[in-house]
């Protein structure tokens, strides 16, 4: 994942972007989307060691990002750049990772001194601060998210001929089917009073990603207005259902982005795509929050990941494999009782019987084990 | 569902409310903007050329809030309290009354009780203090709200308190000293928060519906930020559960009986809603009146009433659940008016940083709109944390202005995120008469000069010139009296005010110019608390007047009233008798 991802997570993509305007952080540099793609992936990234700098520098920095010590790593970096001023690319880098912790004042004044190539971070920042007259200019519409970003100002701001105008060149640039484009012309149609429009667009807006909140509502409130009103009644209604979820997930990545090295965000990531029904989404977060997870941390991942499995594609054996390899790794009493439990429920008591007696060994006075191993032995002998 | 909490989850710094503070000495960094006048109680002079000027201190104004902090930051800490402006002595002028909160309520223990405060105004906007023979007005719950108005139907104003404990209704003698009702019923040791007094049922006496905010442990505090010294804040209110609202009908001798279910106004339990503030209103037109309940960071609500005092679900259809992108947003303070001058009641809710305030425009039939864009409160509105708002007449040029108090709630927030602080200025917007707003906050004088922490925000006149004034009150901060000295080099224009009108009263005035203003009398809640429920027809100053005025009380037959000659100044103070509204 590029360092785009964490800095601007405070963006988080589809239905739940606050301002509409997903980022992908493409520019980010180099040694920081190193440290970030380290931070999530085991493989260490060759690129981030830069040319002209020392490897100790990089490392050091980088190990403290990839160990959550983020304002340690920016301390880091700051010290660094207090010796070589010059560096452009850690400035960049120190920038970047000022916007990922939130300090965006900071971010925009380390980037002061940066040239037109890095405007990038420097409109980002601004966006960020609603300092929309000043983002404007340097907004980049070559890079679908700034234009999205710039939209998203323009429209703020009450500029909307000219947003509509950013719309178009925007359309024209990146294509017309994205969400966030798509629902900005619908809602502008639906102010004109072009409801067949508005429909049609959200429509195409929602066939895109039926989990966007805006398109779901917007084309909901564009059936009412439209005399389809039981139509447009029952996309509200599944709207408000879709909504908690929405914010829920919203909630967990705003946490995650605030600390990914812990394995709780990721699993509650994971558990609200999965309410999300984005269950190839949630399977990858549960298995990073099991990578990450401290022992004590570990069963509740991969009992609310094993349940998943279950509950989604009905995969038992699956969700026995996910038990028995956390069992490997820090056993827990849990993880084979709720192993015995989806054998049982499966008709496989022979199976079940070792599980639970896995889990006695660890619990040989719980006698909630104690029973359901009697009756697996039972089912197991008939 | 109950997010998994990692120590650093709650600081969440756009829409999530992770943390929440109200003003803490022990901050490492950050501190509150510390302003001599502001610890005189005012400053000395007007500003020149500014159209508010603090005169708390001349006023006589000198109540401090005290949030109660403590090392595990509780969440009631950041709520701040409210406040109401009526004429709680019945002499004809506004007095006040502010709501303490005090020590937090922890392991059943309280040090230094700290009461709720009433000041009465001799008519000129200086005030006494009146707490000391206000009886049971002097209250020492963990307070939250007030509100105003005639309950038992005696003709003196009663108080209904909301706390983080056991509310209160207080009974007017008449005099501004209140005893505490034997209504056990309406003790709700809950965590209550807004409350309205309104007719829900169109039979002339006052029910009253109570919001219902979060199930809150002091008891079993959550840590919420990072664990590093200074660092602890506030817990996300998405990490508790939501409490439902409860409505109370009247029997018209100020005996109030539970009816939320049979009155239709019953949540869904999955879905109980976190209230922060409601609000009466007829907003679909049809003479009754009508409720919109903000709620915290989940979907408001909007409770369509039949005609009979039993209420619909409308929020679905009305558009005003959630912002014009579909998504919820936090939901604190309320203002409802004629922004547009179309003839009907729109809607206007503060919300969070990384959301804007929203405003409803309503489009008839019970519709709504999402109108914060063209009417240019979206970009002033997406940094700062809106609390009470107030949409008033500041010039008396008949449309509807609109200020709002903003501060954030997480006391530490500038560890998290250097480009936001926890004090905060308060905005003010100018209407054009279209419902297009200019930020005027640059003219605004002493209610924007410095950051503050800012909760509620009240209107009337509080010194009788005809003009609007406000109070801003402030969490774990002195509340300030804000006197309007009209327009910075202009002048303002005349304006007739209605007294003595029933809640909800529907006035549509006609002016010799040709002008409809609609305005509905009744208390405009704002946060917690509530302004004047006087109106005031602005009338600019070319020599407009009101010669008509159509009065419409919820219940009842409309009532149209012809003024000969046509009047351009002055108080009209209406009487409501057995043959309805009358002027002396």
């Amino acid at each position: 994942m590029l360092f785009a991802g964490l800095v601007l997570a405070a963006w988080p993509s589809g239905a739940s972007a606050v301002q509409g305007a997903p980022l992908a952080f493409s520019a980010a540099p180099r040694a920081v989307a190193a440290i970030v793609a380290g931070q999530t992936d085991d493989t260490r990234p060759d690129s981030a060691h830069s040319a002209g700098r020392s490897t100790t520098d990089v490392s050091s920095w980088e190990a403290l990002w990839r160990t959550g010590h983020r304002r340690d790593a920016i301390a880091a970096m700051t010290q660094a750049l207090a010796a070589r001023p010059q560096d452009d690319e850690l400035r960049a880098d120190l920038a970047a990772a000022q916007l990922a912790v939130h300090q965006v004042e900071a971010a925009l004044a380390t980037a002061e001194a940066l040239g037109p190539e890095h405007d990038r971070l420097r409109a980002t920042a601004l966006y960020i601060l609603a300092r929309y007259d000043e983002a404007i200019p340097v907004l980049d519409e070559d890079a679908l998210d700034e234009a999205l970003m710039l939209i998203d100002a323009l429209e703020a701001l009450g500029r909307l001929d000219e947003a509509d105008a950013a719309s178009a060149r925007a359309g024209r640039r990146h294509g017309e089917e994205h969400v966030r484009l798509l629902c900005y012309r619908a809602r502008r149609a639906s102010q004109a009073g072009d409801l067949a429009l508005a429909v049609e667009l959200f429509t195409r807006a929602r066939d895109l990603d039926p989990v966007d909140v805006g398109a779901l509502y917007g084309l909901g409130r564009a059936l009412v207005r439209s005399d389809r009103r039981e139509e447009g009644l029952a996309l509200l209604e599944q709207h408000r259902r879709l909504v908690p979820l929405v914010d829920a997930y919203d909630f967990a990545r705003r946490a995650v982005d605030l600390d990914p090295s812990h394995a709780s965000n990721h699993a509650a990531v994971a558990a609200a795509e999965h309410a999300l029904g984005l269950l190839e989404a949630a399977d990858e977060h549960f298995r990073l929050a099991t990578r990450l997870a401290q022992p004590a941390e570990l069963a509740p991942v991969v009992l609310r990941h094993a349940r998943m499995l279950v509950d989604a594609h009905g995969d038992i054996d699956g969700a026995v494999t996910l038990l028995q390899d956390a069992w490997t790794r820090h056993p827990d009493a849990r993880l084979m009782v709720r192993a015995g439990d989806l054998l049982m429920n499966a008709g496989r008591a022979s199976d079940a019987v070792p599980r639970y007696e896995r889990a006695l060994a660890l619990r040989p006075t719980d006698n909630q084990i104690v029973q359901r191993l009697q009756r697996a032995r039972e089912d197991a002998a008939r | 569902m109950r997010p998994a909490i990692a120590p650093l989850h709650a600081l969440t710094l756009w829409t999530a409310l992770a943390c929440a503070a109200c003003g803490d000495d022990s901050t490492p960094t950050g501190p509150r903007a510390i302003d001599p006048a502001a610890e005189r109680g005012g400053s000395t002079e007007s500003r020149r050329g500014a159209w508010f000027t603090d005169v708390s201190r001349q006023a006589g104004l000198d109540f401090t809030h005290d949030a109660g902090m403590t090392d595990e930051r509780h969440l009631p800490e950041t709520m701040g309290a409210g406040a109401v402006l009526a004429d709680l002595d019945a002499d004809g002028d506004l007095d006040l009354y502010l709501v303490q909160s005090g020590p937090v309520p922890v392991q059943g223990t309280r040090t230094a009780p700290a009461t709720n405060r009433l000041y009465l105004n001799d008519g000129s906007g200086r005030f006494e203090e009146a707490t000391a023979r206000s009886g049971a007005a002097a209250h020492d719950g963990y307070g939250m709200g007030v509100v105003a108005g005639d309950v038992d139907a005696d003709g003196d104003l009663d108080l209904f308190v909301t706390n983080w404990g056991p509310d209160v209704l207080l009974l007017n003698d008449g005099r501004a000293a209140f005893e505490a009702a034997d209504a056990p019923n309406l003790a709700d040791p809950r965590w209550t928060t807004g409350a309205t007094f309104f007719d829900a049922d169109g039979d002339d006496d006052l029910d009253l519906f109570v919001t219902g905010y979060v199930h809150f442990d002091p008891h079993d505090p959550i840590w919420c930020g990072e664990r590093e010294p200074g660092y602890r804040s506030y817990c996300h209110p998405d990490t508790y559960d939501g409490i439902p609202d409860r409505f109370y009908r009247n029997d018209g001798r100020g005996v109030f009986s539970e009816a939320t279910a049979a009155a239709g106004l019953a949540t869904p339990p999955d879905a109980p809603g976190k209230g922060l503030g409601v609000i009466a209103g007829d907003f679909d037109g049809d003479g009754s009146l009508d409720l919109y309940v903000a709620n915290d960071s989940v979907a408001n609500r909007l409770w369509i009433n039949r005609g009979d005092g039993t209420f619909e679900d409308g929020t679905l259809l009305s558009g005003t659940g959630v912002n014009g992108r579909g998504m919820t947003e936090a939901g604190m303070g309320l203002a409802t008016g004629d922004v547009d001058g179309d003839g009907d009641i729109d809607l206007f809710v503060t919300n969070f940083d990384d959301e804007s305030n929203t405003l409803y425009r309503n489009e008839g039939g019970g519709l709504f709109s999402d109108g914060t864009v063209a009417a240019g409160l979206e970009a002033p509105s997406r940094r700062p944390v809106g609390f009470g708002t107030v949409l008033f007449d500041a010039d008396a040029d008949g449309d509807l202005d609109l200020a709002v108090a903003n501060g954030h709630i997480i006391h530490n927030v500038e560890l998290y995120d250097d480009g936001k602080t926890h004090a905060q200025v308060a905005q003010f917007f100018v209407n054009d008469g279209g419902g297009v707003f200019a930020e005027a906050t640059a003219a605004a004088g002493d209610l924007s000069a410095r950051p503050v922490v800012g909760r509620g925000l009240y209107a009337g006149d509080l010194d009788g010139d005809g003009d609007p004034d406000l109070l801003l009150t402030e969490c774990n901060g002195p509340a300030r009296l804000l006197r309007n000295d009209g327009p910075p080099g202009g002048r303002a224009g005349e304006s007739l005010h209605l007294d003595g009108l029933p809640a909800g009263t529907r006035v549509v005035a006609t002016t010799t110019g040709g002008r409809r203003l609609v305005r509905e009398a009744g208390t405009q809640v704002s946060y917690l608390g509530g302004s004047s429920s006087g109106v005031i027809l602005g009338l600019g100053t070319s020599g407009d007047a009101v010669r008509r005025l159509e009065l419409l009380v919820p219940g009842r037959e409309g009532r149209d009233l012809e003024l000969s000659p046509a009047r351009a100044r002055g108080r009209l103070r209406f009487l409501d008798g057995p043959d309805g509204l009358r002027l002396p």
